[in-house]
């Protein structure tokens, strides 16, 4: 075969694949829109832990005015520079608080202040690839949980949202043999723990909003339910064909991006608990989650929330309409506005950070880290 | 010296270099009215770095992505109530280094500043001596707006290589001329002064020399109507350039004639008339009778513009004096041949009398430059050579001149290439303006773009007076205003009379 014959029948084969996906994920979001009011997911055996008090797959969520509320958001920002023995990260995170007042544009305070000095952090540990990732993970958590904590302690928000996962999400199995790093883990569990006692103490909702295109949390349950749920006569044309791979490659925002209209949410279920194995005799908090949509061209988000104080029911009412009442104002882009700004202020500038690095650097005894970084790159690419 | 800090330098499309950087203004200092053209300071180990602001703008990121203003605006709110939008309002300046100032002298920047480098307002003595500004003895002619730092330029600096004066009309040339004039005036004995003298051509500076005037006693106001030149002073290379057609054999000739009365007249301390040379060649045996009729008939020409008689009015040798101004009014005049005879015959003898020592050190100025020496070829003007002459060498006698134009493109190039002062005001023109890109040297492409900008009274000064071209508002005059009048006191005055 000749070359350009390969290549087409490669992308004849691919184009098929692709078609074929999209054929089946358009199955599955029509069957999922023609019941997301009639399938009641309290029905669902309590065997595949859904533990959930909604009784309808797609919950509208309920209006809310924000006037003398206070809405915080907190996010962190990392840059990360590796030598061969060597790490060194700029940290920082920061906080904000939408203060709204009747007739005006919101108060702003920001924790611990509008443009803070990034912390930097180095490590000697000897650790593996996947291993600095996590450390640099875990500094970033610990920065932005730090962060919280200081914000609801000095101004009492109404709800307080993070970017990213509300839980710290660290594989285990990575950081294990390092004891550094085991030791940083539990620290920033600690952290998280006095995040969620403070809040539960003030009755602040707490939350983290992922805005992910990836996980399949949802549909794998899902896929697992599915042959309870074919007596159902929606689901009965699944029976057809062998409906398992499909649901199993289908990503949640993929499926719910058109299941899901503005303002509404899927039913909250629960995610997963905080504690591990080794925690035992910590107090443990359940985590819950459901999948919003703030606005109409942009993929749902995701929103975790341990349970703290009130029922999972009315906490996802209210922290579903806060995080609408935020987010819903560019119909392109759904994020919520205090993330958007926490993000932008606590963004790092690769130049800040090299001229910054190569300060240290000098001082230090090492040549430029930003020419390290240039000449790491294969000698062929420019 | 460093005055109070106003930003930092940042990092931004491959700035910073030794050529430019940008600069965020601080927050704190978001009041300054910081301004395309200002000069700022930063600090290095060499001295104070000298840079002068290119660009100023604003940044928002909130506002950067069109399409997400867009977006947020079909919710009905605005940008402001949904972010704190104003708090993300930056400054940003463009800056060009101009050189190291310390005090071994001025250096050029070869390395960039660098990125978070503290950036001043430099104080005004670093400024004016940066600039190669005279605080002492220079000439008050404005001040630099944005620093409240007074202009005073080096009396040699300015004036011994020559200055062009070059703008629209209305611009405020004369204006100018006049706080020169005042300048120069003002000047004490121990500060060096040169003698002025000044043709006039649309009688605007008689208002100098008014009885109000604290000038009164140092100008001389020379009326047209009596303006007459000594005959018997012109040579007869002179006469030829006022008629160019005259061949070489006829210069030769004429030569001859003058010789005879130079012995018969000039030499016995009489006076001669054109009468006088006009018999002289009627009566003379060796010319052709071609050659003869012609000289007779050009000298009648000459006759018939009456400025020929026995004795030079007004007096060079009495009238241009240290510290003094002279100026010949032209307003009375219609041909501009007749102009130019005048102009012709008073820079020659001028120049002659600066070389012969007999008169002080002179500056010349010339309005409407382009009418006395036009570039094109076809209208050659009987100024022109002069001009030209004096331009070129009028420097090593300490005779200068100020060319003042509204036409730089029409001025005879070989003038204007030798001043090396440019002061220009606003031009609109693109030949003009293309042409002052070529001629004026040391004129940098931002300096250009903004000649087109520039308000009444308001200067670039580039060249031989300043280390850096220099905007300038011109200061306010001390006398009283030039004889102008607007459309509407005209029609007043035209009708009331
Ligand atoms: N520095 C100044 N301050 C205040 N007024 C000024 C200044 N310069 C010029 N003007 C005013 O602007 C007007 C035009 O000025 P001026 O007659 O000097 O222009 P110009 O360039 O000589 O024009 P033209 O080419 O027609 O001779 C005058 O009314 C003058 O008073
Ligand atoms: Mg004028």
């Amino acid at each position: 075969m000749h070359l350009k014959d390969k290549i087409n029948s490669a992308i004849d084969k691919i184009s098929q694949q692709i078609l074929r996906y999209n054929e089946h994920r358009r199955l599955f979001q029509n069957l999922f829109r023609s019941v997301k009011n009639s399938l009641n997911p309290t029905e669902f055996p309590d065997s595949f832990g859904f533990k959930t008090t909604d009784k309808s797959f797609v919950v509208n969520c309920p209006e809310t005015n924000i006037e003398g509320l206070k809405i915080a958001g907190v996010d962190g920002g990392i840059i990360h520079r590796s030598l061969n023995f060597f790490d060194i990260a700029l940290i920082r995170a920061v906080g904000v608080l939408f203060y709204y007042l009747p007739n005006s544009n919101p108060v702003v305070r920001y924790f611990p202040e509008e443009n803070p000095f990034p912390d930097i952090v180095t490590s000697i540990e000897p650790l593996n690839q996947n291993e600095i990732e996590s450390l640099i993970s875990i500094w970033r958590m610990q920065k932005e949980i730090k962060c919280a904590i200081s914000l609801v302690k000095e101004d009492l928000p109404d709800i307080i949202i993070i970017d990213g996962s509300v839980l710290p999400y660290i594989d285990y199995k990575v950081i294990n043999h390092s004891e550094f790093l085991v030791h940083q883990y539990l620290n920033l569990k600690t952290l998280y723990r006095q995040l969620y006692s403070l809040c539960q103490k003030h009755h602040t909702s707490l939350c983290g909003i992922v805005k992910d295109s990836r996980s399949a949390i949802l549909t794998e349950k899902m896929s697992h339910l599915l042959p309870h749920l074919s007596k159902l006569k929606e689901f009965e044309k699944l029976l057809e064909i062998d409906y398992r791979p499909i649901i199993r490659q289908l990503r949640d925002t993929d499926l719910l991006f058109q299941v899901l209209d503005q303002n509404e949410r899927t039913f909250e279920f629960y995610l997963s608990n905080f504690n591990e194995k080794f925690d035992k005799n910590l107090p443990d908090f359940d985590i819950h989650c459901f999948y919003l949509k703030t606005a109409e061209y942009d993929t749902p988000l995701r929103v975790e929330f341990p349970i703290l104080f009130s029922n999972p029911q009315d906490l996802s009412q209210s922290i579903s309409a806060l995080v609408i009442s935020v987010s819903k104002h560019n119909p392109e882009y759904g994020l919520p506005s205090v993330i958007i700004e926490a993000d932008a202020r606590a963004r790092l500038q690769e130049v800040d950070a090299d001229i910054l690095i190569d300060e240290i650097a000098s001082k230090i005894g090492y040549s430029s880290f930003s020419l390290q970084k240039r000449r790491a790159r294969s000698p062929f690419t420019r | 010296m460093k005055g109070k800090s106003i930003g930092t330098v940042i990092v931004a499309e491959e700035t910073p270099n030794p050529s430019e950087f940008s600069f965020v203004l601080t927050k704190s200092e978001e009041d300054f009215r910081l301004q395309k053209g200002m000069y700022v300071t930063i600090q290095s180990e060499e001295g104070e770095i000298i840079a002068s602001v290119l660009n100023v703008f604003k940044t928002n990121r909130y506002f950067s992505s069109p399409s997400a203003v867009k977006a947020y605006e079909t919710s009905g709110k605005t940008l402001a109530s949904i972010f704190p939008v104003d708090s993300w309002e930056y400054i940003i300046a463009q800056a060009k280094p101009l050189g190291i100032f310390s005090e071994i002298g001025i250096k050029r920047l070869l390395y960039p500043v660098s990125p978070g480098d503290t950036v001043y307002v430099p104080d005004t003595g670093t400024l004016s001596k940066f600039l190669g500004l005279d605080p002492e003895n220079g000439l008050f002619l404005g001040k630099i707006a944005h620093h409240n730092l007074e202009v005073k330029v080096n009396l040699t600096r300015f004036l011994q290589k020559h200055t062009a004066l070059l703008a629209i009309s209305g611009a405020g040339k004369s204006y100018t001329v006049s706080i020169i004039l005042e300048e120069l005036l003002s000047r004490s004995q121990e500060q060096g002064r040169v003698a002025v003298i000044l043709f006039d051509v649309h009688g605007e500076y008689k208002g100098l020399s008014d009885d109000s005037s604290e000038f009164k006693d140092k100008i001389e106001f020379f009326p047209g109507a009596f303006i007459q030149f000594a005959t018997h002073k012109l040579t007869a290379g002179q006469f030829a350039s006022f008629q160019p057609q005259m061949s070489a054999v006829q210069v030769r000739e004429l030569y001859r004639i003058l010789g005879k009365l130079y012995v018969t007249n000039t030499k016995q301390g009489k006076s001669y008339l054109i009468k006088d040379i006009i018999e002289k060649i009627e009566n003379d045996d060796n010319i052709n009778q071609r050659s003869k009729e012609a000289l007779i008939g050009w000298f009648y020409t000459l006759e018939s513009t009456q400025l020929f008689g026995q004795v030079e009015k007004p007096s060079l040798e009495d009238d241009i004096k240290a510290g003094k101004l002279l100026i010949v009014d032209l307003s009375d005049f219609t041909s501009l041949r007749k102009k130019q005879l005048i102009m012709s015959y008073f820079l020659t003898q001028l120049f002659d009398l600066r070389k012969k020592g007999k008169i002080p050190p002179t500056t010349i100025i010339v309005e409407e430059a382009h009418q006395f020496a036009p570039e094109a070829s076809i209208n050659m003007g009987l100024s022109r050579p002069i001009i030209e002459t004096i331009a070129r060498e009028g420097r090593k006698f300490f005779i200068s001149l100020v060319l003042i134009s509204q036409r730089p493109v029409k001025l005879s190039t070989t003038a204007l290439s030798q001043c090396n002062t440019h002061v220009i005001m606003r031009i609109v023109n693109p030949y003009d303006l293309d042409f002052i890109g070529r001629s004026s040297e040391g004129i940098d492409r931002e300096t250009m773009d903004s000649i087109t900008t520039l308000g009444i009274g308001e200067a670039i000064i580039v060249g031989n007076a300043v280390n850096h071209p220099i905007f300038v508002s011109i200061r306010k005059r001390k006398t009283s205003a030039l004889q102008t009048m607007d459309l509407e006191e005209s029609a007043k005055a035209y009708d009331i009379d």
